[in-house]
């Protein structure tokens, strides 16, 4: 009796299961799934992307460098004072782990988390991100020697 | 067939041919009809289970190569032929290379007793059932081999569990036969199709013979899900414990024969069961309307080929939902309830028969006669 | 029994069912496993050194890499245990949004180990739908921190944004649309015959056992043993929360077996969307963040918090010299202690058994190699 009881109570939750995965078979499509390629999701405002920095407002303070756990921030300076200026400033994004403390500490707001995700290069020295480009580096130390600082310059 | 191939020769002017080069080059047709049709089945197979797993699984499934995926197959089998065959140097050479073979030989073979409709089947032989369980239990020797030669201690303890599964899921399997087997007095699986053409219905089947040939259908049906390796009986390779049982070590081809034995498996089992539970290429409703015989032939096995599908969807339905069972409880449900229950519906369909001088339950209340 | 020679195996590190990088020597006979010997290390990172170098604030990343199924509530634990040492008192809206973030992690947590439980017994469709759950989830904390897995949320003295608009809204409908997959999660997995079957009686450990080798967590409350340091340790307005929680009843055959750790996170999953929804109804308005300077100096001195994560009592003993940079921080993984169980549970089991029962465990490897 007890077996039978016993087979009884298995095949019930084995039909129960098979209730629960058929009433998904005959449901075409997916609910959550994204075809990726063809169809991308928006991230969220906050997301925390790959870094971005305006360098045409960035001061060079260099608290972003200070903040960052792994230190994969550089900066080089040119000028002294209000006109300083960076004439380099590279992420290294192949290090960086998207943590935020860099923009959140940004007293300017030119380093931002953009909404970009997909950051494959074939070439790993592509990883390292120059913002700083040649003709800026030109401007920015004839800038910083005729003495305008940053903000100014930006009106 | 004979005839058309005599007049070739004769027309060839090769003459008059001895009997046994006929017999030959029948049975060359007839195998490579087959073998492309099981390969056929096998790529479409494996297409239809990844795409009911999608479903089942709130996913996709294949949808890029071709119209709706369906020639992922191609793809994967085109892969798979590119691959890199790497035999490692512990491994027992010969029988690493003849264990797909073997296992893939055991579930083809199979086939040339399964009659495919009134007239179409590779060979008719008077102990179709018989030597179907013979060589599905070829398998169990070339999953051992596998097991063994592969040299790794994951694909032993696979190749042992297979063993050790399939043997004595034979048992079962062999037991539950017996009982349609009791009803049609014949182990030739042509006329197990033609005892249950009565009726136009489908109550003639023999699934609904009687209730204990009904209950001997869903043993038959577990204990044949345990021999093809599917879940939840697939101990012998069940990923999350032993990486991938008897094929670890398997790469390429030689791993995409392990998967089409699988699926050639679950053919040849479904194939059985639809032949001697389910009517066969009987063409329920309309089986008496068509009159043609090439009409009556070519409907007859595709309603053949689709019922042996729903049961095969069955499987793929039941893979997707269940947890796999543990070794012992697998030889307990073996040994301690199929078998036992399989026997006493074995011992109460032969009673049935010697009582009702083998009249099935519609036939005795006047349904069918 | 007779007992033939012996086969050593190494399972693991990759093994699919490992759960990482835990490696497994068993000594088996067959199918027997006769000696475990988990070998953990794989994935040291020295964080406790990291932490070192590292000021207060900016180790708060790194904890993220502790327990990434639950880095919320890593990141809780650490932060919370430096305004212990400082003695910062967070606002009540921070505490209450911590809350709601640790419950979601709590989840998110939970439904992996509910999915790679049905994974490692062979049901691969459980571990899809709990992916589907926990995708919805990982919007959720996308919207309220900007990652979807090292979530760098919670700050020293509250928490790094506000709840964005429209959340509350979206978080409520999840919790409605959760409920109910739970009892879909039991339908398909957790009173399937098979699955009952497979993990009732095997792998119990004793209430005694379990507080000899520190085992915490919901692996310590499937022994019987009423021990969650939300409700006895109240912290971070846990004690204003009506929770219940849950103990291992052995309705799966024995108390503390591997069906009652795995039934307890179901269990846990609803518990936590009560307190998520009692916390998203009485959010009260007011400050994200305590006064706190820029450049944190803690004075001298030590201090210990854990707390109650997914996996147990995670802890951090933080020792500070009056400095911007710790002196010494100690972390207590919870999976470290959890591991050590499984050398006296798994004696004498299957092969398959062992699966089960390091599933059942859900230990995760980053929080005890560190």
């Amino acid at each position: 009796m007890k077996a039978i009881k016993e087979i009884g109570w298995a095949i019930k939750t084995l039909v129960i299961g098979l209730l629960v995965t058929v009433k998904y078979w005959f449901k075409p499509g997916s609910e959550i799934t994204v075809q990726y390629p063809d169809e991308r999701l928006t991230p969220a405002p906050r997301f925390r992307g790959i870094l971005f920095n305006d360098v045409e407002r960035c001061t060079g303070c260099g608290i972003c460098k200070m903040t960052c756990p792994i230190e994969c921030i550089e900066i080089e300076n040119y000028g002294k004072g209000k006109a300083r200026r960076p004439i380099h400033y590279a992420i290294n994004i192949g290090q960086c782990m998207f943590c935020g403390l860099c923009v959140e500490s940004c007293p300017e707001g030119c380093l931002i988390h953009t909404d970009r995700y997909e950051g494959s290069v074939y070439d790993l020295k592509d990883l390292y991100y120059q913002f700083v480009t040649e003709e800026q580096k030109k401007r920015f130390m004839e800038l910083a020697d005729k003495g305008i600082p940053v903000k100014e310059e930006a009106k | 067939m004979e005839r058309l191939i005599v007049k070739a020769f004769v027309k060839l002017g090769l003459g008059s041919p001895p009997e046994w080069a006929v017999l030959l080059i029948v049975g060359l047709i007839a195998g490579i009809i087959l073998l492309l049709f099981i390969l056929l089945y096998e790529g479409l197979g494996t297409y239809i289970e990844r795409k009911v797993a999608g479903d089942i699984q709130v996913r996709y499934g294949p949808n890029r190569v071709g119209p709706y995926g369906i020639l992922q197959f191609v793809a994967d089998g085109l892969k798979l032929f590119f691959k890199e065959d790497i035999i490692h140097s512990q491994a027992d050479r010969l029988l690493f290379r003849v264990a797909p073979y073997i296992v893939f030989t055991g579930s083809f073979v199979g086939l040339a007793a399964i009659p495919f409709s009134a007239e179409w089947y590779a060979g008719r032989l008077n102990v179709g059932v018989l030597f179907i369980l013979a060589t599905t239990s070829l398998v169990v020797a070339g999953l051992a081999m596998a097991g063994w030669a592969q040299a790794n201690k994951w694909g032993l303890l696979g190749g042992m569990r297979s063993v050790a599964q399939i043997v004595s899921y034979e048992v079962a399997v062999g037991i539950a036969l017996l009982v349609p087997v009791v009803h049609i007095g014949s182990l030739d699986l042509q006329s197990a199709v033609l005892y249950q053409k009565k009726g136009w219905g489908i109550l003639g089947w023999n699934i609904f013979h009687d209730p204990f040939t009904l209950i001997a259908f869903f043993i038959y049906f577990t204990a044949a899900i345990a021999e093809c390796n599917r879940t939840p009986f697939d101990l012998p390779e069940g990923e999350s414990e032993l990486v991938a049982g008897y094929f670890t070590e398997y790469t390429g081809f030689r791993f995409a024969f392990f998967f089409m034995a699988e699926y050639g498996d679950m053919f040849v089992v479904s194939a059985l069961a639809t032949c001697l539970f389910l009517g066969g290429w009987h063409i329920p409703f309309i089986e008496g309307l068509i009159k043609l015989p090439i009409l009556h032939n070519i409907l007859g096995s595709m309603v053949f080929i689709a019922k042996v599908m729903v049961l095969i969807l069955i499987m793929m339905w039941m893979r997707w939902t269940f947890p796999r069972l543990r070794i012992d409880q697998l030889m307990a449900l073996n040994w301690k309830r199929l078998i036992p229950a399989g026997l006493l519906m074995l011992l109460l369909a032969s009673l049935w028969d010697l009582i009702f001088d083998g009249k099935g339950f519609f036939e005795l209340i006047g349904i069918i006669k | 029994m007779i007992r033939s020679q012996e086969m050593l195996i190494n399972m693991g590190p990759q093994h699919p069912s490992t759960h990482g990088v835990l490696r497994l020597i068993l000594r088996t006979d067959g199918e027997f496993v006769y000696d475990v010997e988990p070998c953990i290390g794989y994935l040291h990172r020295s964080l406790e050194k990291i932490a070192e170098n590292l000021t207060y604030p900016q180790f708060i990343p790194i904890t993220d890499r502790l327990d990434y199924l639950a880095a919320i509530n890593c990141n809780f634990v650490y932060c919370h245990t430096v305004e212990r040492l400082m003695g910062i008192e967070v606002p009540l809206r921070a505490q209450y949004i911590r809350v709601i973030a640790c419950e979601l992690n709590r989840i998110a947590s939970h439904l992996i180990m509910f999915g790679t439980m049905g994974m490692d017994m062979g049901a691969f469709t459980p571990f899809l739908y709990a992916i589907r759950e926990r995708e919805r989830i990982n919007d959720l904390l996308e919207e309220l921190t900007g990652a979807r897995l090292t979530y760098n949320y919670i700050r020293i003295g509250g928490v790094a944004h506000d709840l964005p608009d429209g959340w509350k809204e979206k978080c409520l409908e999840f919790i409605n649309y959760f409920r109910p997959k739970i009892k879909e999660y039991n339908d398909l997995l957790s009173y399937n015959v098979i699955f009952m079957k497979r993990l009732g009686g095997v792998g119990v450990l004793t209430k005694e056992d379990a507080i000899n080798y520190g085992v915490t967590g919901p692996n310590l409350r499937a022994t019987g043993f009423k021990w969650d340091l939300r409700k006895n340790m109240p912290y971070s307005s846990y004690d204003k929360f009506d929770f219940e929680v849950p103990v291992g009843t052995g309705e799966g055959g024995k108390l503390g077996d591997a069906f009652d750790r795995y039934m307890l996170r179901i269990k846990e999953m609803m518990e936590s969307t009560k307190i998520i929804e009692q916390a998203l109804l009485s959010l009260p308005e007011g400050e994200i963040m305590a006064k706190v300077p820029r450049v944190l100096k803690v004075k001298e001195g030590e201090v210990y918090f854990g707390a109650e994560n997914p996996r147990g009592e995670t802890g951090f003993y933080i020792k500070s010299n009056g400095g911007t940079k710790p002196e010494r921080v100690k972390i207590r993984g919870a999976s470290f202690s959890n591991i050590h169980a499984l050398k006296k549970v798994l004696q004498g089991v299957l092969i398959q058994d062992l699966v089960a029962i390091v599933g059942s465990f859900d230990i995760i490897l980053p929080e005890s190699d560190r």
